[in-house]
């Protein structure tokens, strides 16, 4: 075959006319949607305050004060949201525990999806007997009191923070890996997979070229619907005492502390919980307008 | 060694529809006694009405699907026979293009992605840049637009993305191409164009084609040889000539008259 | 004849996300009684979209400007509740996919019973005697149990026929028929074509057909139009547009048409 001869010019033209693709186009949506939106740009807020704020907030989290302990929010104290037990400033610990409670839930989602995408799309795809054995562990672990565990956990290991981790991506990721067995076994039947067995490709790259891609969207919405019940998870833990380690904090933990000061000492409860429910809260408003963003063009 | 690509024998293909503990399992037969031969450089029309069995046959050919029983020969060899680089180098020269425009193209990928898709499987043009010149070259052979490059496949019409999938399946010079109603789901005047494409393809790159349809009068157009399927079985199978213009089964004729003519009224 | 349906100066426009989208462009035609009109044209020429906004069965972002004079009314100006009393009444309607238009979870003889039931309030027994009536004009088999039967135990020409039936259980004067047999085999069509001639021969009863295939049209129709983006470029009588189209787009449309088939 003689192939025709293009100039660079000409093939930097044609290279540079990008189309818009489905993510795009979502995307586009997405910031169209009011409620989605407003939630983004508070959850990005909320993020921005908690990894940058406290290095120009006067401050430490750990820095106690017993002249100033119980004092309610005020501006001239310098402690705006008011001070804990130990004349702690609450404010600051606000954004440390988001430090945690964010990273937490990002990570240990993270962790599920991966282990989940591949467990899943391998029982899904290859079906057949791999399938059902695959998906009987996954009941079986679903079975599990999964609480209990932890807390054999913690109490064998000791409160260590990457444990808390391991436990929770340990529970998380059998949802996802459910979810994305059955988006395998639907996408697996659309034509275009057909198309490329047709051509050759094999299957692990089938599942990693056309299968993950459109699996994508789902896993997305999942997502930012798991980060929520992660850090819920989080900070149940906490509340029963088995989460992170003093002086570390999370919001799990501040509203913990806080509901017993509740009568005395409301801030104490009232900011943590706030930031708490607006974050949960934003999180699935995105969630939501992902899932209509990426509705109308998909399959 | 045989002029025949394709030599099929007394192929049965079903399907398991009801899966019973305690008695017989249900099955549907898709294909009953299947028996044909594919000449080189040749083109056989299936045609058939839905349920008939045309596409499970493509498929069984292609060994997309299950066979029961039966004997499917490609390139004088017996497909349960053949080592994997034997098999891969089956699917190098035999490919198949779908009905679904839309469905048959991954809707994540760009166009030029989609089209490099064999050359990346075959390891064929290492480098980037001469793999996008063959792919622009066989985007020019198709009657696609260079700009289409980067495009995704709900950016285009349906005459555009068949046209795709065409490319896609030529890129690689195969030997035999089996088309599925690939101009089923098109408007008339896009139909006749890709038949046109697809015609002269067949004769610049010299293909074997195997077209199956529902349709008679796309059937008559391309075909040299036709085969006429009825629930799964081989109610007819001659030239085309033949086929139309003596039409020896029941069923046949039945086909034929049934299609409405333009002065007919009323 | 009288005169069943007059269109003067039809426009359908959709507002999207990429802007307005005519649809329909300043159309005008009309249709006899006892007369079949068929619309012929490929996909997106509007000759969907000028029958559902006559029937006011557009989409929300749609809007539909014009005269729609059927039987001395003007369907433009009705509001939504004097159309619905017409649609299923007056006007009947048949889709191409008859595995999507009827409910799946209903069996047939309801599915048939309901449209008598809100329009003529019918009791269920004369409802019923009515469904049996229609069902031998679209030559179902009088089978006892093909009323319990659901849509998807039929086969797709049954399914179809069925729709016919829906159609006909209030005695329509109109007929809206919108690609009726595309989803159908060749075999199958002859004979819903065949249905559709006998309604127009011994009901007297008006069709619009609408199709791609130029062939389905030409078996049934009397006057054709030819659209294309949502303009009429030919009407006319049916068998003279076809043997001498004037337009050149026509010319275009029925070249594509085999030879074998003309």
């Amino acid at each position: 075959m003689n192939i025709k001869h293009y100039s660079k010019d000409d093939l930097d033209n044609i290279l540079s006319v990008k189309g818009n693709s489905l993510y795009s186009d979502a995307f586009k949506r997405l910031l169209k949607n009011k409620a989605s939106l407003t939630s983004l740009i508070i959850l990005s807020l909320i993020t921005l305050l908690s990894v940058f704020g406290p290095y120009f907030l006067q401050y430490d989290f750990y820095e106690t004060d017993w002249n100033s302990i119980y004092l309610p929010p005020s501006i001239e104290s310098g402690h705006y949201f008011g001070t804990d037990g130990n004349g702690r400033d609450l404010f600051v610990r606000i954004l440390y525990g988001g430090r945690l409670s964010l990273s937490i839930g990002i990570i240990a989602t993270l962790v599920s999806v991966i282990i989940g995408v591949t467990y899943g799309t391998i029982a899904g795809y290859f079906g057949g007997k791999l399938d059902t054995i695959m998906m009987r562990i996954v009941e079986i672990l679903y079975a599990m009191p999964y609480l209990i565990f932890v807390i054999i956990l913690m109490v064998v290991f000791g409160r260590n923070i990457y444990l808390l981790f391991l436990a929770i991506g340990a529970v998380e990721w059998l949802t996802m890996a459910r979810i994305v067995r059955g988006q395998t076994i639907s996408i697996k039947e659309k034509e275009f997979i057909e198309a490329s067995k047709s051509l050759g490709q094999s299957s692990f790259l089938i599942i990693i070229k056309h299968i993950i891609p459109n699996l994508a969207g789902t896993i997305i919405v999942y997502i930012t619907l798991m980060v929520p019940s992660v850090i819920i998870l989080e900070s149940f833990l906490s509340f029963l005492g088995l989460g992170v380690q003093e002086p570390l904090t999370s919001w799990g933990v501040l509203i913990s502390e806080g509901s017993r000061e509740m009568e005395t000492a409301w801030w104490l409860l009232i900011f943590p919980g706030l930031f708490m429910v607006l974050t949960l809260a934003s999180l699935n408003f995105i969630g939501d307008g992902l899932r209509d963003a990426l509705d109308p063009k998909e399959y | 060694m045989s002029h025949y690509l394709l030599e099929v024998k007394d192929l049965n293909c079903r399907f398991e529809i009801e899966r019973n503990l305690f008695s017989k399992n249900k099955y549907l037969h898709v294909l009953k006694n299947i028996n044909f031969n594919l000449k080189k450089g040749s083109t056989l029309g299936i045609v058939g009405e839905s349920g008939c069995g045309k596409s499970t046959l493509c498929r069984t050919i292609l060994s997309l699907n299950n066979k029961e029983t039966g004997n499917i020969k490609w390139f004088s060899k017996d497909i349960d026979q053949f080592s994997n680089k034997e098999f891969k180098n089956f699917r190098q020269k035999v490919q198949i293009i779908f009905q679904d425009p839309y469905g048959s193209l991954n809707p994540r990928m760009t166009i030029g992605n989609i089209i490099s898709e064999p050359l990346e499987i075959y390891k064929k043009e290492n480098d980037k840049k001469s793999k996008t010149l063959k792919v622009l070259d066989v985007m020019e052979k198709v009657g696609l637009s260079d700009l289409l490059f980067n495009r995704f496949p709900h950016e285009l019409s349906g005459g555009q993305c068949q046209r795709v999938g065409i490319a896609r399946s030529i890129i690689n010079e195969p030997d035999v191409l089996i088309c599925d109603e690939p101009v089923s789901s098109l408007d008339l005047s896009v139909q006749s164009q890709i038949l046109d494409l697809l015609k002269s393809l067949k004769n610049k790159l010299n293909i074997t084609m195997v077209f199956v349809s529902h349709d008679l009068a796309v059937i008559k157009s391309i075909s040299d040889e036709v085969m006429v399927l009825k629930q799964g079985e081989i109610v007819e199978k001659s030239s085309a000539e033949q086929v139309f213009n003596n039409p020896k089964d029941e069923y046949t004729k039945k086909l034929i008259s049934s299609v409405p003519r333009i002065n007919n009224i009323g | 004849m009288q005169t069943i349906l007059n269109v003067n100066d039809l426009s359908v426009n959709f507002d999207t996300s990429q802007g307005l989208i005519k649809a329909v462009d300043n159309i005008s035609f009309s249709i006899k009684k006892g007369e079949c009109l068929g619309i012929a044209g490929e996909s997106g020429s509007g000759k969907t979209q000028t029958f559902f906004s006559i029937t006011g069965i557009l989409s929300d972002n749609g809007t539909a400007t014009g005269i729609a004079d059927f039987n001395d009314v003007d369907l433009l100006k009705l509001t939504e509740k004097e159309l619905s009393k017409i649609r299923g009444k007056k006007i009947g309607f048949i889709f191409q996919d008859p595995m999507t238009s009827l409910t799946p979870h209903m069996n047939i003889g309801n599915q048939l019973i309901e449209v008598s039931m809100i329009h003529k309030k019918n009791t269920k027994n004369d409802a019923l005697k009515k469904a049996k009536e229609v069902l031998d004009i679209v030559k179902l088999p009088r089978i006892e149990n093909l009323l319990k039967k659901y849509p998807h135990e039929l086969s797709g020409g049954m399914r179809q026929r069925v729709m016919i039936g829906i159609s006909l259980m209030c005695d329509p004067l109109f007929i809206i028929a919108d690609e009726p047999t595309t989803a159908l085999d060749v075999t199958t069509q002859k004979e819903i074509l065949k249905i559709f001639n006998d309604l127009k021969k011994y009901k007297d009863i008006t069709i619009a057909l609408i199709s791609h295939d130029i062939g389905v049209i030409s078996e049934v129709s009397d006057t054709i139009l030819i659209m294309n983006e949502g303009r009429i470029i030919e009407k006319g009588n049916c068998k003279e547009v076809l043997t001498s189209p004037k337009h050149d787009y026509t010319k275009h449309l029925l070249s594509c048409v085999p030879e074998w088939m003309k």
